[in-house]
């Protein structure tokens, strides 16, 4: 079994996505496609899988030329694919989003519930999610729901499977069982291609990594004879500095040293999922990353804060201001950031520009706005500032929504996951981003399902502790060296008996 | 325990709301009326109303899957005076009468073909297709007149096993809509109403869904015409006119989210009735033709309101975005 692309050429609107892209991979390996937002890798991914087409260049499969015009087309050459965004239906029942689309049929026609339950609950076992087979689909929490997503894929009947970041989500466990899963098929003789920006997966999972930049192959490597410097400096195109271990700033830190006051005192805000109450103070540029699995009332956080979830009363220095919706807090120079762009962040309908300056305009009625400026300070790669939000890469999207909000000062910036779905480089782009804020004077509440990136944003900055919910409750709280990723699992596993 | 999951069952089922209400003007109208649960009142009744639920059920399937048609009531229009000068050209009855659905559900496809491969917006596509058929009606027959076949009417008003023909006519409707949405077609009809383009991206049909739903509706609207026609045993151009909004408000309130993917027709049979029973009451309790339309039309908005408010406490409770 053999995939190959030869020249794959595609452009979206004046932007070249792929610039006669050749890769091939063969049976018996799991093919690592890595590269930074809108390199290629996911455009190069759904023209395998029929969503878009390739303006020239050609696909052959085990030699033979095959033309890909339509996800059905994909389907019958037995491609199958996980995508970027989850395409989960949260009015179906688990077993109706695996089998959607290759639903077993009783002998008149209708759908065989019985059969559907029996092929669900194998893709389940696999997921070691079959307990859940009764749960409606929203109920899940976002890690399970990719886990379905994925499974989805499986169900097929496949003889090439690509998956498309389906782990940015997931937690070390569920990569794990993914890992197993690919090695299965791996064995089978299945040919598979794995896109992740989580760099250590890489090494987890594939054999061979294949880098693109800028809508080319760069080069193809056995993931033996790479490490993360090289990965990085092929991706960008130069070699990368350390940020980290050249701050001057990596010592132990205690809270007793700092005596300034706290900015913002948040008492007894209640987590309703959980039915307790948690109090936070931040003082002025300081950043507090947010740990835990997902669902321990880390989103909730957040978003209560940006009066997302009714009324609360906060103190802000000296004075009490009360938030009861969104818009109050961004009249109090709140900023908030959702990983999830497609419903929280982009206007999809509208141009950079126009996505940049809608807070500031629309809300904070300032009118002395320079859109482009933000476009080029956050490096974001466009063609028109009048393009459509949608026509950029995910990442892309991201840094146009961080520059929106940055771009207003706020004095507390929240973040639900921010950097979900976005490269290595774009991620350090952000932290720069964050961290410059932080020393304007901006705090900050930053949630991450990514334990990686709150050492990396946290562990080198003075003013910045991590905090770890459990159960709606502050379970541990974390500072200067103490933050690394094995303390941060660990304290997310259990109920620490620390107090905040 | 077993006794309350079934209760909580119910209650959580989108057509509880149309359910209560139906339930409760039953109640009022046995205290209104005389005679109120002698069949021949309950099949009476239910005869006048058939047209609305026929159009209610077509209506209910196309919002599950994600589109909307306001064309019905014309199409009721033009099928009645289709059907009646078909007749009165001499052709036999069951013939004209397989013309006209048949027409119907070519009409409905018609609204189908634009929205899925032109990618009309339903909302303009059905507006703009109601406004032909309502002119194709008025080409066909300018005035109401004219009658059909006595046989025709009678069978209508007959019983079959003591049950009205009426019943058999919304039956047909229903059991074909159950039939499909047991189907893996039928499921990813609920997907395409979820989210068209992620259903697209998964593989499902969406062209094929989206013409197979209109023209599913047409037929409703069809049986609709049908049964309005026996009941009047006339042509009238503009019988249908208003009848595709009030089915549209009874969707709603049966519990079938406007957003899609969601609810089913059964609701919409239950508020059909309702509003049935409520034109019953209005007219009962003598009040004069304009105050009438005026209070029909604020328990319609509170009613659809009422189902909203419901619909979005269920989706809250069940954790949904």
């Amino acid at each position: 079994m053999r995939i190959e692309f030869k020249e794959i050429s595609k452009s979206f609107g004046g932007v070249h996505a792929l610039k006669k892209a050749s890769l091939s991979v063969e049976s018996g390996e799991i093919r690592a496609l890595l590269g930074g937002n809108g390199s290629g890798k996911s455009t190069l991914i759904k023209i395998a899988s029929g969503l878009v087409q390739k303006d020239s260049g050609e696909i052959y499969i085990n030699g033979e030329k095959m033309s890909i015009r339509t996800p059905k087309d994909a389907k019958r050459l037995k491609i199958a694919a996980t995508s970027q965004e989850l395409s989960i239906f949260p009015n179906l029942t688990i077993s109706e989003n695996i089998t959607l689309c290759a639903m077993p049929r009783k002998k008149y026609g209708a759908a065989d519930r019985k059969l559907m339950r029996k092929k669900t609950l194998d893709v389940l076992r696999k997921l070691g999610l079959e307990e859940k087979i009764d749960m409606p689909v929203k109920e899940l929490p976002v890690n399970e729901q990719y886990l379905i997503e994925f499974g989805k894929a499986i169900y097929q009947d496949f003889d090439i499977l690509m998956v498309d970041e389906v782990t940015s989500a997931l937690y070390q466990k569920d990569v794990e069982t993914v890992k197993h899963i690919l090695e299965e098929y791996k064995k089978q003789g299945k040919v598979i291609l794995f896109v992740s920006h989580r760099l250590k997966e890489l090494y987890q999972i594939c054999d061979s990594v294949t880098i693109m930049r800028n809508g080319e192959v760069i080069e193809t490597d056995r993931i033996a004879d790479v490490d993360d410097d090289h990965l990085l400096s092929v991706m960008i195109g130069q070699s990368v500095q350390k940020t980290q271990e050249n701050s001057p700033h990596n010592q132990a830190f205690s809270p007793d040293e700092n005596t300034e006051k706290p900015y913002f005192v948040i008492e007894n805000l209640h987590i309703g999922q959980y039915n307790t109450d948690l109090s936070l103070e931040i003082k002025k540029g300081e950043i507090i990353g947010v740990a835990g699995l997902q669902g321990h009332g880390q989103s909730e956080l957040v978003r209560r804060l940006h009066g997302m979830d009714g009324t609360i009363k906060i103190k802000k220095g000296t004075e009490e201001i009360i938030i009861r919706n969104p818009r109050d807090a961004v009249k109090n120079k709140f900023a908030f950031i959702s990983g999830d762009r497609e419903w929280e962040g982009a206007f999809g309908q509208h141009g950079l520009t126009e996505d940049i300056s809608v807070v500031k305009e629309l809300t904070l009625r300032e009118k002395d706005t320079k859109p482009e400026q933000v476009l080029e300070a956050m490096h974001v790669k466009y063609a028109r500032p009048g393009q459509l939000i949608t026509s950029l890469s995910g990442g892309n999207q991201q840094k146009v929504i961080i520059g929106r909000w940055t771009y207003t000062k706020p004095v507390l910036l929240l973040a639900d996951d921010p950097s979900k779905g976005i490269d290595v480089q774009a991620r350090r782009e952000m932290h720069t981003v964050f961290h410059r804020l932080a020393e304007e004077g901006t705090s900050m509440i930053i949630v991450s399902s990514d334990d990686d990136e709150l050492v990396d944003l946290c562990s080198g900055y003075p003013n910045a502790r991590v905090i770890v919910l459990y159960e709606g409750q502050i379970s541990a709280v974390l500072r200067g060296n103490e933050i690394t990723r094995d303390h941060i699992i660990e304290k997310t596993l259990s109920k620490g008996s620390e107090g905040k | 325990m077993k006794t309350g999951n079934k209760w909580r069952r119910i209650t959580k089922w989108t057509a509880f709301p149309a359910l209560l209400l139906l339930l409760v003007s039953l109640v009022i109208n046995s205290f209104v009326t005389n005679n109120a649960w002698s069949p021949l009142i309950l099949s009476s009744f239910l005869n006048t109303n058939t047209m609305i639920i026929c159009i209610c059920i077509g209506s209910s399937a196309v919002i599950i899957s994600g589109g909307i048609d306001i064309s019905l009531g014309s199409l009721v229009s033009m099928c009645n005076v289709l059907l009646v000068s078909l007749m009165m050209h001499g052709m036999p009855g069951y013939m004209a009468v397989l013309i006209m659905l048949a027409v119907s559900a070519a009409a409905g496809a018609v609204n189908g073909i634009l929205i899925a491969f032109l990618k009309v917006t339903p909302l303009l596509t059905t507006f703009a297709m109601s406004t032909v058929f309502a002119g194709v009606a008025l080409i066909i027959m300018n005035s109401p007149g004219g009658s059909i076949a006595e046989e025709l009417t009678d069978l209508y008003y007959s019983t079959l096993a003591g049950i009205p023909m009426t019943a058999f006519i919304i039956l047909i409707l229903f059991a074909i809509w159950k039939i499909f949405k047991n189907t893996p077609a039928g499921i990813q009809l609920y997907a395409m109403g979820e989210n068209e383009n992620k259903s697209y991206l998964s593989g499902v049909n969406t062209k094929a869904l989206q013409v197979f739903v209109y023209s599913f509706a047409g037929l409703c609207a069809g049986f609709g015409a049908l049964a309005v026609t026996c009941m009047i045993g006339a042509g009238d151009p503009l019988v249908g006119s208003t009848a595709g909004m009030t089915a549209i408000s009874a969707a709603v309130i049966g519990g079938v989210s406007l957003a899609g993917g969601r609810g089913d027709i059964t609701g919409g049979i239950f508020a059909s009735l309702f509003l049935g029973f409520l034109t019953n009451l209005i007219v009962a309790l003598r009040f004069d033709a304009y105050s009438q339309q005026m209070l029909k039309a604020v328990i319609l908005l509170a009613g659809v309101v009422l189902a909203v408010l419901v619909g979005r406490e269920n989706m809250k409770k069940k954790g949904g975005k």
